[in-house]
């Protein structure tokens, strides 16, 4: 199929939706042709339809399927209830899908274009997507309007940022034929979401379970033998006002016996709270409503409130220890702000070049942001444009190579000072560093131009600064947050000041935070063993710390933390180091990996504050950032807690493998909570998910647990609802054992009032 | 006064009215739509009181339920005291009390009751209505097998149930073939001592007229219990039944002077079908009505109770008692209650004060009445 892309028009071709058979080759005709004769055996290959599924049921197996959850929990007499209760919930999830799965998309068919519902898209379709629009499937893409035939796409709805970019993922498939540039975006199959606050709940149940029945066994026997050392005397087995029948007296002891038995424990049974099942979900079910109507919570300007899609997790809101964030879109605003350019050292403020010089770009170079930060510079209009050399996360850099109209040839390079800066071989670096520098304090987000001849050679032309504000009240509640108790966990694609930066402006990191890091810098000196082991001697030992020889890495003087009881650490993680450091350790010894995960899990515990920063590799990292959670779900989902995270950024698995002894040995099982306006695994993953309703996308509102409106809604969410449900949960449990209690003892003590008659 | 008003701020309509200014045509609908309501449930402001405990509190509801208690223990323990109670034990144990001989010769077969006389001495005269009860201990009324042996619809008057009694009566359901009226074990095991009471005055016997209605219930003798085919010819009514294996006479003969307390509105009866909750337990046998003159009821002396022994306790080690009791606007001798709250009152005041004590010896706070004890 030899296709010239440039004169097709867009043919994108569907994956699959749900499972990621990646491994599965597939034969697919394009516009559902016939193959042609003489071509291999057609076998028509069965593919899943287009709808996406985040509901968990399907309207003929919601009985039988909700049953089988139902029964394989002990106490199953009154769920009933609980059934329509979750049979609402998932009518909501329902109704939610169908608005997506409704939403009209063009097809080609039979050459012409027709208009299809989303959900009838069947592999092998070709679709027409015009600009802005939004993917209703996984595509292949054939053909874009587009001179080079490449496609921008906009990852809002998964990840949250809305940047351009190229390609996300390179597509592994047998599609050589086309080229190489294919994005792919994939709808997030949410096919794991778990209701998981039923199965957490229930263990903790049961055991209440198992000590009441042992409880309510234990009375019965009780009650039985006193029955039986009582009526030894035969003028209180049988007087002679209260006879038995003849086939009363006939029947064997034992018998009767166990027919008491099973009498003291129909009596008994009582004390096991059956009922607190139906009493417990109706109030969590109800409750759930305080939080959707809580008008603190209402959105003025994105006219949203909060969403509740699992009630069974209020309680937990209020129990999280641990809360795991991204930084873009969910701390700040995402909303990028031009706020200053350098130019040959020279510092120009917003106005002075304004953000028009880059929009109307000749049909030339019409050259769409490729990342949030950077806007594409146009230096002349008679520039003709080469090749362009798209940006990648690992290069963290993107080039324009362009012929100026006196024939020279030029490269612009722009991309993240980190990888520009080592390439530059003249120009006044050092001045546009020391900007760079200090924008990046003021928590910007800055780009370098480069400007090249030869390879990498390249000469600095400037620096733009673009500014991402905090969202309101972004500060405040991170430190609320902080001062209930709980770590926070951010993850993000800046470079190490910069997001230090962001961590003071939004009181991640405060005054007093003792910040340590575990950086490239910081292993370069030292191997990574020492590295951790010094790190975990700071924190697991604060006041000691002094001579430690962890000076290195200890960034405030020791003299102002001396006197001060400084449990407050702040870790930044840069993954960098890892290659190498894993290198060492792994091929060495992989049995010490184990050690290292301990010291690791350590440290991150006694911080109140972490800072990811993903290596290189995962530059831009959000996108890619999803592709690493779902890596590093195994490790995380087994850990139960936080533990993904490292493995995602500091070491791949290869050095921490999965270790489930050595979770499972991890008693605590800290609740945690994951945030974010991208339906990331993580938010699937953690205990308590929470998506934030961006400007884009509505997956993670959707795929969440609970969705809030903003970042600032968090905390009333947790803080105010979570303690309220905390609380009422807790005293409603209380009251529940209190009343049955109160509701058998005397039954029980009456026993010995009535001949033990079970009256 | 330390208490929390768990009541959220009022912030008014500043949201609803910054809603509407924000979004102009389609988007305000839109917006106002999603707004939740902001009324006082919805927004969890209904107004809650959580009391806080504090000294400030804790002491005087101390001192308050002490003061308040002792004397309410002491009124009542005072009236439980005023009301005279009189209690004779007649199963005839020992071999000097009266109806030893009865409780020897026992036989259900005997067809010459077993009677004997109990003297006894009041030492204080009894003013007002006096209440005579039979006492039973160490009977089980409330053994399971023993309360649900009855038939309530056929003591309803149930004919189907007369010739047909429930199955829950076995074995006290069918004798010689004939269904048991009334059956059930219940029934089967009425109390049927005849108990006469005889003041002594100069050697001279003047029997105390007892009167023997109004000791049940009225919606046990008017509603539950009624006669089959209304109140004629009771025989002929039960004819076709069977009397209780161990009653001498038929239950349309159980009270030979009236006709009308006869079959199953028997109030001895009726009194006897309700089952006492404990083994011990006491039921109202007669009553003796205060005298139309301002004489006492039963004055001080000697007397004689003449009892019919026909009720045999030997066998589960059960003990029968006669009580006359006069009662108050509290019902019968109860000490229990008004000692009850003496105690209560006298331990929360002796807390109040203890904690009062604790409370200026050791807080040297500042703010002692918000802090919580």
């Amino acid at each position: 199929m030899g296709m010239d892309f440039s004169s097709l028009r867009s043919l994108l071709r569907r994956c699959c939706v749900g499972e990621e058979k990646w491994v599965d080759s597939r034969t697919v005709y394009i516009g559902h042709k016939e193959p042609p004769p003489g071509a291999e055996a057609y076998i028509p290959q069965r593919y899943p339809d287009n709808r996406i599924v985040s509901s968990k049921y399907t309207f003929w197996n919601f009985v039988p399927k909700n049953l089988f959850e139902q029964f394989r929990r002990i106490a199953n007499f009154y769920f009933l209830i609980i059934f329509l209760v979750q049979g609402y919930e998932d009518w909501l999830r329902h109704r939610a899908d169908n608005s997506v799965n409704h939403c009209p998309v063009h097809v080609v068919q039979h050459g012409k274009v027709v208009r299809k519902q989303s959900c009838k898209i069947r592999v092998g379709d070709v679709v027409f997507i015009k600009e802005d629009e939004t993917f209703p499937c996984d595509l292949i893409l054939l053909s874009s309007s587009r001179d080079d035939g490449t496609c921008f796409v906009t990852t809002a709805s998964l990840d949250g940022e809305s940047s351009h970019k190229p390609d996300l993922y390179k597509f592994v498939g047998r599609v050589n034929v086309y080229m190489d540039s294919e994005p792919v975006a994939r709808p997030l199959g949410s096919e794991n979401l778990l209701l998981r606050g039923a199965t957490l709940k229930n263990t903790s149940m049961n055991a209440f379970l198992v000590v009441y029945l042992c409880i309510l066994i234990g009375k019965a026997l009780v009650n039985t033998v006193l029955k039986y050392v009582w009526q030894a005397d035969p003028g209180r087995d049988e007087p002679w006002y209260n006879g038995r029948t003849d086939g009363e007296r006939q029947r064997h002891i034992a018998i009767r016996v166990f027919t008491d038995f099973l009498a003291f424990m129909v009596l008994f049974n009582y004390i096991i709270p059956v009922s607190m099942y139906v009493t417990v979900e109706m109030q969590k079910f109800l409750g759930s409503y305080f939080i959707m109507w809580d008008d603190d919570m209402f959105d003025k300007e994105l006219g949203e409130r909060a969403i509740v899609n699992t009630s069974d997790l209020n309680e937990e809101l209020g129990q999280v220890e641990y809360v795991f964030r991204d930084k873009t879109g969910t701390l700040t605003e995402n909303n990028m702000e031009f706020i200053e350019c350098c130019v040959d050292g020279h510092v120009y403020v917003a106005q002075a070049i304004c953000n028009g010089q880059v929009i109307p770009g000749s049909d030339t170079m019409d050259m769409i942001d490729s990342s949030p930060g950077p806007q594409a510079r146009v230096k002349e209009e008679e520039f003709e444009l080469l090749e362009v050399l798209t940006f990648d996360s690992v290069r963290r850099r993107m080039s324009v190579i362009v012929r100026a109209s006196t024939g020279e040839v030029y490269l612009f390079c722009k991309g993240a000072d980190s990888s520009i800066f080592p390439r530059v071989v003249s120009g006044k670096v050092e001045e546009v560093k020391q900007r760079v520098e200090h924008n990046a304090v003021d928590r910007d987000r800055r780009l370098a131009d480069a400007y090249e001849q030869i390879e990498t050679d390249l000469v600095l032309l400037g620096a733009t600064a673009v500014e991402d504000r905090l969202q309101e009240q972004a500060a405040d509640t991170v430190e609320s947050l902080h001062q209930a108790g709980m770590k926070v966990w951010v993850l993000t694609g800046d470079k190490m000041e910069t997001a230090a930066a962001t961590c003071y402006a939004s009181k991640l990191f405060r005054r007093g935070t003792h910040v340590l890091e575990l950086t490239t810098k910081r292993t370069e000196e030292q191997s990574l063993h020492d590295a951790l082991f010094d790190l975990s001697r700071t924190v697991l030992r604060p006041h000691r710390r002094g001579g430690a020889g962890g000076g290195g890495m200890v960034r405030d003087p020791a003299s102002t933390l001396s006197g001060v009881d400084c449990s407050d650490f702040g870790l930044i993680i840069d993954g960098a180091h890892a290659p190498e450091g894993q290198e060492g350790t792994s091929s060495s010894n992989s049995s010490g990996s184990g050690n290292y995960k301990e010291i690791f899990l350590e440290i991150c515990r006694n911080c109140s504050a972490v800072l990811l920063l993903p290596d290189g590799a995962a530059a831009e990292g959000a996108v890619l950032g999803t592709e690493r959670w779902e890596e590093a779900d195994p490790e995380g989902r087994r850990g139960g807690d936080f533990y993904f995270v490292n493995v995602r950024f500091c070491v791949p698995s290869r050095v921490f493998p999965p270790d489930r002894e050595l979770i499972k040995a991890s008693k605590e099982h800290p609740i945690t909570l994951a945030i974010g306006d991208g339906p990331t695994t993580m938010i699937l993953e953690a205990h308590v998910g929470i998506g934030i309703m961006g400007k884009e996308g509505r997956q993670a509102a959707r795929n969440s647990d609970y969705a809030i409106p903003k970042f600032k809604h968090l905390k009333q969410m947790l803080l105010v609802h979570g303690h309220f449900y905390y609380i009422r949960i807790a005293e409603l449990v209380q009251y529940f054992f209190y009343k049955n209690v109160c509701f058998i003892f005397p039954q029980f003590l009456y026993q010995f009032f009535c001949g033990f008659s079970q009256q | 006064m330390a208490s929390g008003y768990n009541a959220k701020e009022e912030d008014g309509g500043g949201h609803l009215s910054a809603a509407a200014g924000n979004g102009g045509g389609g988007g305000a609908g839109a917006v106002n739509s999603k707004k939740p309501d902001n009324t006082a449930f919805k927004q969890q402001r209904l107004p809650a009181w959580q009391p806080i405990l504090t000294a400030g509190t804790v002491l005087p509801a101390f001192f308050v339920i002490g003061l308040i208690f002792i004397p309410i223990g002491i009124g009542l323990f005072v009236t439980s005291n005023n009301i005279k109670e009189f209690e004779i034990d007649y199963t005839g144990i020992d071999k000097s009390s009266a109806c030893y001989n009865c409780a020897q010769n026992f036989s259900w077969n005997s067809t010459t009751p077993c009677s004997c006389s109990v003297h006894f001495i009041l030492e204080q005269p009894f003013e007002s209505n006096v209440f005579m009860y039979y006492g039973l201990s160490n009977f089980y009324q409330n053994h399971r097998r023993y309360v649900k042996s009855r038939d309530d619809s056929q003591l309803n008057g149930d004919l189907v149930s007369l010739t047909n009694p429930s199955k829950e009566c076995e074995p006290y359901r069918k004798s010689e073939g004939l269904p048991i009226a009334p059956c059930g074990a219940i029934a089967n095991s009425l109390f049927n001592d005849t108990l006469e009471l005889y003041y002594v005055t100069n050697n001279s016997k003047t029997p105390v007229s007892l009167v023997k209605k109004g000791i049940a219930w009225w919606t046990d003798k008017n509603v539950k219990f009624r006669n089959p085919g209304g109140n004629n010819n009771l025989t002929v009514a039960f004819h076709g039944t069977s009397k209780p294996v161990n009653w001498r006479v038929p239950v349309y003969e159980l009270d030979p002077t009236d006709v009308e307390n006869n079959g199953f509105i028997n109030e001895d009866f009726i009194v006897w079908m309700r089952t006492a909750a404990l083994p011990t337990f006491r039921k109202l046998y007669r009553i003796i009505q205060k005298k139309a003159d301002l004489t006492p009821t039963l004055a001080s002396g000697q007397y004689i109770l003449e009892v019919t022994y026909n009720y045999p306790v030997r066998s589960f080690d059960g003990r029968k008692r006669v009580i006359l009791s006069t009662i108050s606007w509290m019902g019968g001798k109860n000490p229990f209650l008004g000692i009850a709250y003496i105690t209560v009152g006298s331990v929360c005041f002796f807390l109040g004060v203890v904690l009062l004590i604790i409370h200026h010896k050791y807080d040297n706070r500042n703010s002692s009445a918000d802090i919580p004890n």
